[in-house]
């Protein structure tokens, strides 16, 4: 073989690799998925910086929210998202559950099996422990009165989103028993174990609190939540009820370890209630908030009076698994939006017809057996009028493929 | 974080593919490639604060984790028997013939020549292919850039023998063939126009 032919012919095998090289990529979706892996497994104060990323991104998107009061929280995120990061040991945030929760196992794709499939069930609402006022019922959100559940002449004139990611993760949680409640309620200072009521995961007291567990309530369905009572608002100080409530859960440990948004604040009189609304990450760039049974956001909620926090309540700190599922695309969403039953029986006559237009990334949970999970879905929206009044329409589509829910 | 270094993400979107393509050279199935990928980047992100720019290019640090990375997972599983065994019961059912017909199938089946050299060769051939310089080559592979030079033209001549025999698989995908059966799995990889 000549010197020239050789030398061509390692040039075109060069040239050969160099494409191979170049054109050789991980399927379609592996980047995002483990993009959203590496995410679910970042310490906490990584998580709290991305919670001010989106505290960011929601001054964008939703203007009627008061500028000043964001600022103000932005400041206490940082703050609180500093004194975790630095360790801030004598607090009690140093021995809270929430700071220990461990990051989310991963798993290959699909392993949880058949998922539930989620829904909405307008109406339920949570009666908590009959004849017993010292047990407190689910914590609620105010449901708007003017929506709509019952049937419908649905149709999709609104502008559909950028494709969903291909997979999404989906979380599970397995249902907590009293040797997890136990070293939850001992880092809040809760040492005094009082009487349980059924459904009820335990309730102690400690020096001026009281902190009650309730299990998963699958019929709403809800995921395990504490409300913790306080007599004195822990010595929480600050200018406004947002500085006081984030100082209130900076002492205790309990800022939120999931990717909280600004849920606002409601203020009456002496009394006011802080929100931080519960979201998972869908995709790299986007948080979906979850929504309860009836559609509504929630999340975390601190209630306030004369500026001292009386009560918090909000989802158990739990351990999550993570892994993905496929999901269908818009166009299947939407067909599914507009063939769903309804899911009320509760009818306005005639029946209305209602232009869905907006649509919102959502997870929402559904609880099978022993175990909840938080799935992705859309949730559709449009409004109508009918006696001089404009309701509201929801219908929820669960994102992940039909053939692999049950 | 050090004003020099570069957001984690941006390191992410920029190094993922490479790293996954000389992974992906050097191990059977595209399934190994995934997981080794992933826990490179787990390690990074996870190393990232203590990632000093100064002394090491993203592509050098990077390269480093995924060359141990590969290194632990031939230690963890037995490269050889797997690679027997992927040989032996390659099954022709998995072979999408649609996608023969892609310029790609020809890029796989050179890929799997690359893995099929032995493992410095294929470590050269593989990094320098990456987007490397002979320097960083050298660097990862603790030799002089000039051993890394004449190593990488050695494993140019063997891989050129390799293609030119004909093994693996059915075809050659070297210079002047037409193509090649890889023993990879057909139709799990994107491969970008």
């Amino acid at each position: 073989m000549s010197d020239d032919k050789d030398d061509l012919e390692l040039e075109a095998l060069q040239r050969k690799l160099d494409d191979a090289f170049a054109t050789t990529r991980p399927r379609r979706g592996f980047e995002d998925e483990l993009w959203l892996r590496m995410q679910a497994r970042r310490p906490l104060w990584t998580r709290l910086r991305d919670g001010i990323a989106s505290l960011g991104s929601l001054v964008r998107e939703a203007p009627a929210i008061p500028l000043g009061a964001v600022a103000v929280l932005l400041v206490v995120v940082i703050g609180a998202g500093i004194l975790l990061n630095s360790g801030l040991n004598s607090s009690k945030a140093s021995h809270g559950a929430l700071s220990q929760a461990p990051a989310p196992a991963d798993l290959a794709l699909g392993e949880f099996g058949k998922l539930p499939t989620p829904a909405l069930h307008p109406g339920l609402v949570d009666q908590g422990v009959p004849n017993s006022s010292s047990f407190a019922a689910a914590p609620t959100v105010a449901v708007p009165s003017n929506l709509y559940f019952g049937p419908a002449n649905l149709r999709w004139t609104g502008q559909l989103p950028v494709e969903p990611p291909a997979r999404a993760l989906v979380y599970r949680y397995s249902e907590p028993g009293p040797e997890l409640i136990g070293p939850f309620v001992n880092s809040l200072g809760a040492t005094s174990k009082q009487a349980t009521a059924p459904g009820y995961l335990g309730t102690y007291s400690g020096p001026g609190l009281t902190v009650s567990v309730r299990g998963t309530i699958p019929q709403l369905p809800r995921e395990p939540f504490f409300v913790l009572t306080s007599a004195n608002g822990a010595g929480a100080t600050g200018t406004d009820p947002q500085t006081i409530a984030m100082n209130f859960l900076s002492y205790y440990g309990l800022f939120p370890t999931w990717p909280a948004v600004d849920g606002g604040v409601q203020q009456s009189g002496q009394q006011a209630r802080v929100v931080f609304m519960r979201a998972f990450q869908l995709t790299t760039a986007q948080l979906a908030q979850v929504v309860d049974w009836n559609g509504e956001r929630y999340g975390m909620e601190v209630d306030l009076i004369n500026s001292q926090v009386r009560t918090v309540s909000g989802p158990l700190p739990l351990s999550l698994d993570s892994t993905t599922y496929r999901l269908i695309s818009n166009e299947e969403a939407v067909r599914m939006a507009l063939a769903s039953p309804p899911a009320s029986s509760q009818s306005i006559e005639p029946m209305p017809t209602v232009n869905l237009n907006t649509l919102e990334e959502v997870y929402v949970l559904a609880v099978s057996g022993n175990q909840g999970y938080y799935e992705p879905a859309y949730l559709f929206s449009g409004t109508f009028s009918y006696n001089g009044q404009t309701y509201t329409k929801r219908v929820l589509v669960p994102l992940v493929d039909p053939t692999l829910r049950s | 974080m050090a004003a020099d270094r570069p957001p984690f993400e941006d390191v992410y979107r920029d190094y993922l593919g490479r790293i996954y393509a000389y992974i992906r050279a050097q191990v059977t199935t595209s399934a190994d490639a995934e997981d080794i990928t992933a826990q490179v980047f787990m390690n990074a992100y996870q190393a990232y604060d203590r990632f000093e720019p100064r002394n090491l290019t993203p592509a050098a640090w990077l390269f480093r984790i995924a060359r141990n990375a590969t290194l632990d997972h031939f230690r963890a599983s037995g490269r050889r028997d797997r690679l027997q065994r992927t040989i032996e019961h390659q099954p022709e059912a998995e072979v999408d013939p649609a996608s023969m017909a892609e310029e790609r199938i020809q890029y796989r089946a050179l890929l799997a020549h690359v893995a099929r050299l032995p493992e410095r060769q294929r470590d050269a051939i593989s990094l320098r292919h990456s987007g490397l310089s002979f320097e960083e080559v050298g660097h990862l592979m603790s030799c002089s850039e000039d051993a890394a030079k004449m190593l990488y033209h050695r494993a140019l001549k063997a891989l050129r023998e390799a293609v030119q025999g004909g093994a693996p698989g059915t075809g050659s995908a070297g210079p002047g063939a037409s193509r090649g059966e890889p023993p990879h799995k057909p139709g799990e990889e994107h491969a970008v126009e």
